[in-house]
């Protein structure tokens, strides 16, 4: 596994016409799915003043007495406030890791294969005419892209990606909380990462839900990183922190390893699961596109 | 349990010590690793926690893997050390076992079973070998003309008993004298030393007298100093009959090459009258078959002179015993019943005598009969020269006059012209007298120059590589040489001014010059002696560094030095030597005499004390154990390399 140097010429190559192209694809892709969807009439699950029936509460003293739904009350004697799905436009946000881990990868680095994979899903809410907006984030934000909408602004996208800066150590809780204390508009917050977070990506992902934005998470390794290929007396350091572990590689230590790296793996998805969170693990041998059509046809993204 | 040491004890324990350290402080030192950049390092952690929770294990492998290579060392070193268990006691005995193999202990007992004495000294010197004590070291020598040490000083009982199984005798004499001082070297300054004798006895006189006893006496030169050393004897052999060759030469005649004369010297060595045959063959053709009886101890002396006819130039002399019938029998030792000679080569020369008449000069080439003499006037020589015809002489004689070319062929000049010589001239002489004779060269054997009287000469002035033969005062009157690769002589001087062509020197030394020009020596020795150093003339310019000798014993490879080859003889026969000139021949016999009294002495008796039978060795059973040690570690190494590569122990 070889850290690459990361070189803003190197990244100008991954958003080439062939890449454009791809992304338009994608996108006519994405609208036979869901046929029959009007622009710009996707809705947050910000429940409020809309006209389409959301759930029921409990009146409280102080609420709308003109959405006490009077119906019930006559048939079970209770006060229940309608509420309604709020509409307006919907804000995804992008959160693109961009810590050192992201570096890691022989064939390409992590961080170009999720670049490539947030300028498609850019795209595709562009064209929707969705408010897009990027955010680089590792142990804190690094940055923003400003809400935008329109197919044309993808240009700007590819602008921001290729100069983002990659470094630092992951922290999730950090990053995310700074990232909804300067963004009030709710949204979807898709998180493409490794998650690779010596804190635990739980409070990260919480904080996202208790402010009521909708995660979205995709998580991205290696292939190297689920099976390294090593052998011997080695000083494994880690790239982020520095810090180093003295481990003699032995067939049982890599497969012990192995299973690790899976049980990790597995506690992201049941966690994302439970909390119904969409979730996709990809590692880069996958094409990218091969993944967003995956990420199309499961839901959640186009709505 | 002992120990033998290679190094001394102290050297050994700061060699171990200093291992051992370096052992440890290789453990100490912390192992440098391959670094690794990892993702995500938390997920190791996890395993190496898992892994960690059996730290004591880990620990504990790292002390048994330390442990384990300290033993290894331990078992090195100790294997190093040669440790012996069992009772081996501290004052073991240092033996040196001397087996006789000599030409006399191929010599057989009576009867179609009997074993040669060599096949009977093995069985006892093994016998011998096996009854070493456990502590005691033996080393084995052969003795012949040399002395031969085929092993060093161990305890290695199967190992010495292979080496003695492999002697063979050869056909030289025993030098006894070599054996004991290379076995009293040998044991000098070693606890108990023994010397053991295995041989029929039959040595010289002088060699076993040659022997001091006395501790710190005098000791003259050739004699073995056996003080404080212990010497037995174990005698092998039967008394057998044997009459054998003891001298074989022959020569050719100085005035006559072409025919020759040999001398044969035959001995009874029995004790009883023996009916013989003596054969001579030239080549495989029998020249002469003479019939006698030899009186207990008699030497016969036979010449045979005037022998010619025959081309081969070996010649081999046979004796045979003969039965009452006449019929020849099993002789107890036949190596000395076969003797071999080789005949210098013959040769005959042309010469042409460029001369406008001389009549000594001519009769006194006349007086040899080994050369043919051709006479021709100076004012042909160029004529015969441009028809070729000059193609088939071996030797020119110019006699005041020469030609402008070199001849093609060695020549004799008398009084060339300056301006012609071959070695230039210097100046004129008056009456010169003949002070200094070269003594050395071939062309001055048997002859007297000093009283030759000469009118007038030429002062010669040779170049570098000429020889002067004779000189005036200062003055070379006579010049030997070559020039272009054939031989000349130059004389100063003419006939017809001096009295040496009245003298008897002047044909002589026309002789040896012609001689010398055909490579001839009288003195050339084609009959050796085994057992010695043979120095062979095989090259007069020195230039030669190696020559390939093919004799009975195969074919070697024999250094140079100062044009004679140096070769030991160890085999009787027939020897060529390969040299750029051609192939020499040689004949080697044992002509030994007291080789050839095979008679065994059942006891012998050195410096005048008689030796006794070896002691028994006290019998203990000792074995080496570092063959076990090294299985032990190498075993160790085998499990360490497993249970690595199953990365159980990492």
């Amino acid at each position: 596994m070889a850290i690459l140097a990361e070189k803003a010429a190197d990244r100008r190559k991954l958003f080439d016409d062939e890449f454009l192209k791809k992304l338009e694809y994608l996108y006519l892709v994405s609208k036979k799915l869901f046929a029959g969807h009007i622009r710009a009439e996707r809705r947050t699950r910000k429940v409020g003043s809309g006209i389409e029936f959301a759930d029921h509460r409990g009146y409280t003293t102080g609420d709308d007495f003109r959405y006490i739904d009077w119906n019930i009350y006559g048939r079970m004697d209770k006060l229940l406030l309608r509420l309604f799905e709020e509409e307006e436009d919907l804000s995804i946000y992008m959160l693109l890791d961009a810590s050192t881990s992201m570096r890691i990868g022989d064939a390409q680095p992590k961080l170009h294969y999720a670049m490539k994979l947030v300028a498609a899903l850019c795209y595709i809410g562009l064209a929707n005419l969705d408010r897009v907006s990027i955010v680089p984030f590792s142990d804190g934000l690094h940055g923003r892209l400003p809400p935008a909408r329109g197919k044309g602004r993808i240009f700007k996208v590819f602008d921001f990606l290729t100069g983002v800066e990659a470094g630092g150590v992951t922290h999730l809780g950090a990053s995310l909380t700074r990232f909804v204390q300067e963004n009030k508009r709710r949204g979807m917050v898709v998180v493409v990462s490794d998650f690779y977070d010596p804190e635990g990506f739980e409070a990260g992902l919480n904080t996202l839900r208790y402010h009521k934005f909708e995660p979205f998470v995709i998580q991205l390794y290696d292939p190297k990183e689920a099976n390294p290929p090593l052998a011997g007396d080695l000083t494994l350091v880690d790239c982020e922190t520095g810090e180093p572990k003295e481990v003699t590689i032995s067939a049982a230590l890599l497969e012990r390893y192995k299973r690790e790296h899976e049980r990790y793996c597995e506690e992201l998805s049941t966690f994302c699961t439970a909390r119904s969170i969409p979730f996709f693990r990809t590692h880069t041998g996958v094409p990218f596109d091969e993944l967003v059509l995956r990420i199309f046809r499961a839901g959640g993204f186009l709505k | 349990m002992t120990f033998t040491p290679p190094l001394a004890w102290s050297t050994v324990a700061v060699l171990a010590g200093a291992l051992a350290a370096l052992t440890v402080v290789a453990y100490i030192l912390k192992m440098r690793r391959r670094r690794h950049e990892v993702p995500f390092s938390k997920l190791w952690q996890r395993v190496l926690d898992e892994k960690d929770s059996s730290s004591w294990w880990k620990r504990l492998k790292r002390l048994i893997s330390l442990a384990v290579q300290l033993t290894l060392l331990t078992l090195i070193v100790g294997a190093a050390l040669d440790p012996k268990i069992g009772n081996a006691e501290a004052g073991g005995k240092n033996v040196v076992v001397i087996v006789d193999a000599s030409a006399s202990m191929k010599a057989k007992g009576e009867g179609e079973d009997a074993k040669p004495r060599i096949e009977l000294a093995k069985d006892e010197a093994r016998k011998v070998l096996r009854g070493l004590g456990g502590a005691d070291l033996a080393m084995l020598v052969r003795m012949d003309g040399q002395a031969t040490a085929l092993s060093r000083f161990e305890g290695d009982v199967p190992q010495l008993v292979r080496a003695a199984s492999g002697i063979f005798a050869t056909d030289t004499p025993a030098d006894l004298s070599r054996a004991l001082q290379a076995a009293a070297d040998a044991l000098r300054g070693r606890r108990e030393p023994l010397i053991v004798i295995i041989g029929d006895g039959a040595y010289g006189d002088d060699m076993r007298a040659r022997v001091s006893w006395e501790a710190g006496a005098k000791i003259p030169m050739n004699t073995v100093d056996l003080a404080g050393i212990d010497v037995r004897f174990v005698p092998v052999g039967e008394d057998g009959r044997n009459a054998g060759i003891v001298a074989f030469n022959v020569r050719r005649y100085l005035a006559n090459k072409l025919s020759y004369e040999a001398l044969v010297e035959v001995e009874n060595f029995g004790k009883e009258p023996e009916p013989v045959r003596l054969t001579l063959f030239a080549g495989e053709e029998a020249i002469d078959v003479k019939t006698m009886n030899l009186a207990p101890g008699e030497r016969r002396r036979l010449i045979y002179p005037d022998l010619g006819g025959g081309d081969d130039r070996a010649l081999r002399a046979q004796l045979e015993t003969l039965d009452a019938s006449e019929k020849p029998r099993a002789d107890a030792f036949a190596l000395d019943d076969t003797a071999w000679a080789l005949l210098p080569e013959r040769k005959k020369q042309r010469v042409l005598l460029v001369t406008p008449d001389n009549l000594y000069l001519e009769a006194a080439l006349l007086l040899d009969p080994n050369i043919a003499v051709d006479k021709l006037r100076p004012e042909a020589y160029a004529t015969e020269v441009a028809d070729g015809k000059l193609g088939g002489y071996s030797v020119a004689v110019f006699d005041g006059w020469a030609p402008t070319a070199l001849p093609a062929m060695p020549a004799i000049y008398f009084n060339p012209p300056a301006d012609r010589s071959p070695v230039a001239v210097r100046g004129q002489l008056t009456r010169p007298f003949i002070t200094e004779v070269n003594p050395d060269h071939p062309l001055t054997r048997w002859v007297a120059l000093a009283d030759v009287n000469i009118d007038k000469a030429s002062a010669l002035a040779p170049a570098e590589g000429d020889a002067v033969i004779a000189r005036s005062i200062r003055d070379p009157l006579i010049v030997a040489g070559k020039r272009e690769g054939k031989k000349f002589v130059v004389y100063g001087f003419g006939l017809d001014g001096t009295d040496l062509m009245l003298r008897v020197a002047f044909p002589v030394m026309l002789v040896n010059t012609l001689d010398w020009f055909a490579g001839d020596d009288a003195e050339l020795i084609t009959t050796y002696r085994t057992g010695r150093v043979w120095n062979i003339p095989v090259d007069p310019d020195e230039a030669l560094r190696e020559v390939e000798v093919r004799g009975p014993g195969g074919t070697v490879k024999a250094p140079v030095a100062n044009g004679r080859a140096r070769l030991y003889g160890q085999h009787a026969g027939v020897y060529s030597i390969t040299t750029p000139d051609g192939v020499l021949g040689l004949a080697a016999n044992l002509a030994d005499p007291q080789e050839s009294a095979i008679a065994p002495r059942g006891e012998l008796i050195l410096g005048g004390k008689k030796l006794e039978a070896p002691p028994s060795f006290t019998p203990s059973v000792s074995r080496s154990i570092w063959v076990i040690l090294v299985c032990v570690g190498l075993a160790m190494l085998a499990v360490e390399w497993w249970t690595y590569n199953r990365r159980v122990t990492v």
